[in-house]
């Protein structure tokens, strides 16, 4: 199996959180990743600063949405989804202030 | 005890399953709307959209909720009340790609939009650099941006002469100023955050007069707008909750406030600047949110309670949607600090009346029995305040002699 | 050692939760006891020479409303006869400990005591109706039961008023529940102190702006008798959202429940809102928004095996009866239709 390319997009304030970087084109190593997995993987390798401000329990913390291709992750069995090679996943906070 | 002594609680027995239970209805295979595409919005757990049907409906509710009350003239000035955030810009792209003096079918106003400047405990840097990225910002949407300082509004007492600027840079950005509020914070918040809102609600009437705008617009979400319900009710303003929760506030005769986004919730219109490739603000927060004012308290609740029972937020707005405000037959008194209505006591014993006579009862042991029927236990005929801003009135005076 | 704040020399033993005020024994009794006296005269709650029933659960609300009723109508002359009227659900364990309470109540206050039952009522106890539909509906069917049995027992003893012992936190809760709940027309009537019934006995509050700490000090300084358990069976979900909420915005500051029954008596509803008019019921005769009352619905479920029946959106419930009334013998008693107790 190939390594999985996947493009990440922060935004909505979470980008701060992720070195204010917006966009982030990531390698997984093969094999079969759920986005539970790519969640933990982020956590171990992207994230910053304060987990708990961007993950809960095994998912994302309530107020972030997710999408993957422009496609609302709650379609597709938000965790349990398997990550195609070259997908988008979007995830945006409604949490930061204005 | 059983705690269940009215006549049970029948209808919302379905309400009951926690949504971790819940099951998504079909994992929807088809748009709602056209039933055609492939849906890639699922929003409140129920309804799905592909992208088109969405973004077109999401324009239509917003055009549709200010068609209904066809308050705005062609021509009229509005003021649009900007904070920042994914309301903020969507209102911003809905003004922007739906207004055309000329075009029939298209909006006919004219927006100016204010940005009240109130982040004192903030860096001097930090609101600065909020400034100027909102004023970046602005130019993409072609709008004329007015900038205002809150702190200096209330200082000034309240002044018509505050300082209203198309220069950011001109806004004293002392934080000495924010000195007397952050005392009120943290004295009480709860009842620091009821003054504040009644400030920024003058302060929005002062500019829209400055500007000559018939109308204001203020982005509340759906969600904002069920907490400000019970807000209210906690705060003892249940009698203004047409006025604060409503669609229009027409307290002042000169200009009404409209709540054109009150029908949305936040994931919709996060989604909607998504798709339009927008980026929103994120402006840099202040405050963190504790838990120890009645607003924090009772936004986390209601963000609670509505994941779990995702009709939460439309029924309470459904509740306020058919309250009305009281026709007071003899004079219609307007209470001088948040210029709602006086309550007019409509039965024998008021809540008012039996505080009072609490507080008195516990600290004058010669009031009993007296008579009860008789003695004017606080139901003072010259009241110049509402019942919460009575508390208000008397939490002001004390943090200001406490400082002298 | 602080001083009361009534200043009769005392040392304070306790802090009035609704008040702030520190108040010895002595002062905290008078300043509770005349603050209910504040509301039955201000609210001219009873006309003298009235009989009282007093709805008894063996609880602190009802055995403090006994008492102080019962001190007060000595103490200013009220004049007034009452009456202890208990509801037996049938709860094996629960309700015999709380029976047992309200007998001590007779014996203390010397009151007469009158006890209905679900059984002799509608004909199944509370237990029976759980063994038969579970543990999730049933807090609806007791809560039916309940409020008609107290207006069938007023009604029995030909009282003047029925008083319960609904406190300052019962209904600042039930406010923000109907709030939740989008229930108008309760939310519109939940704050009044005297609710008329349609068959004449009013109800009232007296305890109204009582705070239910305060209740519980009162009872414990005053060492009054009384009976404290969870009911057994599943309490109803909703309402225990708005008690937590209740009790987090009491914490930050205990003056919000007396604002929230304040919003409440503010509100107005809409004139164009539906509101439910009252009738009787055709087969019971009981006071009621449709042509069959809640309790007959649900009995007629439980008699005829369907228990879900009275369960659900009353437009739904109104289908299924009239998809029954379909094969009703039209009066001469030979289906399963409830006859009126």
């Amino acid at each position: 199996m190939d390594d999985l390319s996947v493009t990440l997009q922060f935004s909505g304030g979470a980008e701060l959180l992720f070195d204010n970087k917006k966009l982030h084109v990531v390698q997984l190593k093969s094999k079969e990743w759920t986005i539970a997995d790519l969640l933990i993987w982020i956590k171990e390798n992207l994230l910053k600063e304060r987990p708990e401000l961007f993950l809960q329990d095994k998912s994302v913390r309530p107020g972030i949405l997710v999408l993957v291709n422009d496609v609302d992750w709650e379609l597709l069995n938000t965790v349990n989804y398997k990550i195609q090679p070259n997908d988008r996943i979007v995830f945006i906070s409604t949490l930061h202030g204005g | 005890m059983c705690s269940v002594n009215d006549a049970g609680d029948i209808e919302d027995l379905n309400n009951t399953g926690l949504l971790s239970n819940f099951k998504y209805k079909v994992l929807a295979e088809k748009c709602n709307k056209c039933k055609d595409e492939k849906p890639c919005v699922i929003l409140r757990k129920k309804d799905a959209y592909c992208k088109s049907c969405f973004l077109t409906s999401t324009v239509h509710k917003f055009k549709a909720l200010l068609g209904k009350h066809k308050l705005i003239k062609d021509g009229d000035k509005v003021l649009v009340y900007y904070h920042g955030g994914h309301s903020g810009t969507a209102l911003l792209h809905f003004l922007r790609t739906n207004l055309d003096l000329n075009s029939p079918k298209k909006l006919r106003f004219i927006p100016v939009c204010l940005f009240i400047e109130k982040h004192y405990f903030l860096s001097r840097e930090e609101r600065i650099d909020n400034l100027r990225r909102i004023f970046n910002y602005m130019r993409t949407f072609d709008i004329p941006i007015y900038f205002t300082s809150l702190t200096d509004y209330c200082k000034n007492g309240f002044s018509e002469n505050t300082l209203l600027t198309k220069n950011f840079e001109e806004l004293e950005l002392d934080n000495k100023e924010g000195e007397f509020m952050k005392d009120l914070f943290e004295k009480s918040e709860s009842l620091a955050n009821d003054v504040q809102t009644i400030n920024i609600r003058k302060l929005l009437i002062s500019c829209a007069k400055k500007l000559k705008c018939k109308f204001i617009f203020t982005p509340e979400l759906a969600t904002d707008i069920a907490s400000q319900l019970l807000v209210n009710t906690a705060l003892g303003r249940g009698s203004h909750i047409p006025l604060d929760t409503g669609f229009c506030d027409t307290r002042n005769e000169h200009v009404t406030i409209l709540r054109p986004l009150r029908v949305f919730d936040i994931k919709e219109l996060a989604l909607y600047n998504h798709f339009c490739n927008l980026d929103a603000i994120m402006l840099q927060t202040d405050l963190p949110k504790s838990q120890k004012s009645i607003q924090n308290l009772i936004e986390n609740f209601v963000i609670d309670l509505q994941t779990n029972f995702p009709a939460t937020v439309t029924t309470v707005l459904k509740t306020g949607d058919k309250l009305s405000m009281k026709k007071n037959k003899n004079e219609n008194r307007i209470c001088y600090i948040c210029q709602s209505p006086i309550e007019v006591a409509c039965q024998q014993l008021t809540t008012d009346e039996a505080i009072k006579y609490s507080h008195q009862i516990s600290t004058q042991p010669e009031l009993v029995g007296g008579d009860i029927l008789k003695d004017n236990f606080g139901t003072v005929i010259d009241t110049k305040t509402c019942f919460s801003c009575s508390r208000i009135e008397q939490f002001l005076i004390s943090t200001s002699t406490e400082k002298v | 050692m602080s001083e009361c704040s009534r200043k009769c020399g005392s040392t304070a033993v306790l802090k009035r939760p609704k008040t702030g005020d520190k108040l010895c024994k002595e002062c905290f009794f008078e300043a509770f006891e005349n603050e209910i006296h504040f509301t039955i005269t201000r609210a001219k709650l009873f006309r003298p020479g009235s009989t009282v029933a007093v709805a008894a659960s063996g609880g602190k609300d009802s055995t403090v409303l006994a008492y102080v009723l019962k001190e007060l109508n000595r103490k200013y002359k009220y004049n007034l006869k009452f009456i202890l009227l208990s509801i037996d659900e049938g709860i094996t364990g629960y309700r015999d400990d709380s029976l047992e309470t309200v007998k001590q109540n007779r014996d203390d206050y010397e009151m007469p005591l009158k006890i209905m039952s679900y059984k002799d009522l509608y004909g199944w106890t509370m237990d029976e109706i759980v063994t038969e539909i579970g543990r999730k509906n049933n807090c609806t069917f007791c809560g039916v039961f309940r409020r008609q049995a107290l207006d069938r027992g007023a009604h029995l003893l030909k009282v003047d008023y029925l008083a319960t012992g609904h406190n300052a936190d019962d209904i600042a809760e039930t406010v923000l529940m109907n709030i939740l709940r989008g229930d108008l027309a309760r939310l519109s009537r939940c704050t009044s102190i005297i609710t008329d019934s349609a068959d004449g006995i009013p109800r009232v509050k007296p305890l109204k702006y009582a705070y239910e700490k305060e209740i519980v000090m009162y009872a414990y300084f005053k060492k009054l008798v009384y009976f404290s358990t969870e009911c057994i069976f599943s309490p109803n979900a909703y309402r225990g959202h708005a008690r937590v909420l209740l009790k987090d915005l009491e914490k930050i500051n205990p003056s919000i429940i007396m604002n929230i029954i304040h919003s409440g008596e503010s509100i107005k509803v809409n004139e164009t809102s539906k509101m439910p008019t009252l009738q009787n019921c055709t087969r019971c005769g009981y006071v009621s928004s449709q042509d069959i009352c809640k309790a007959c619905i649900l009995l007629e479920g439980l008699n005829t095996g369907e228990p879900k029946l009275g369960i659900g959106k009353s437009s739904k419930v109104k289908k299924s009866l009239e998809n029954r009334a379909k094969t009703c013998c039209g009066g001469t008693s030979q289906c399963n239709s409830l006859s009126s107790t």
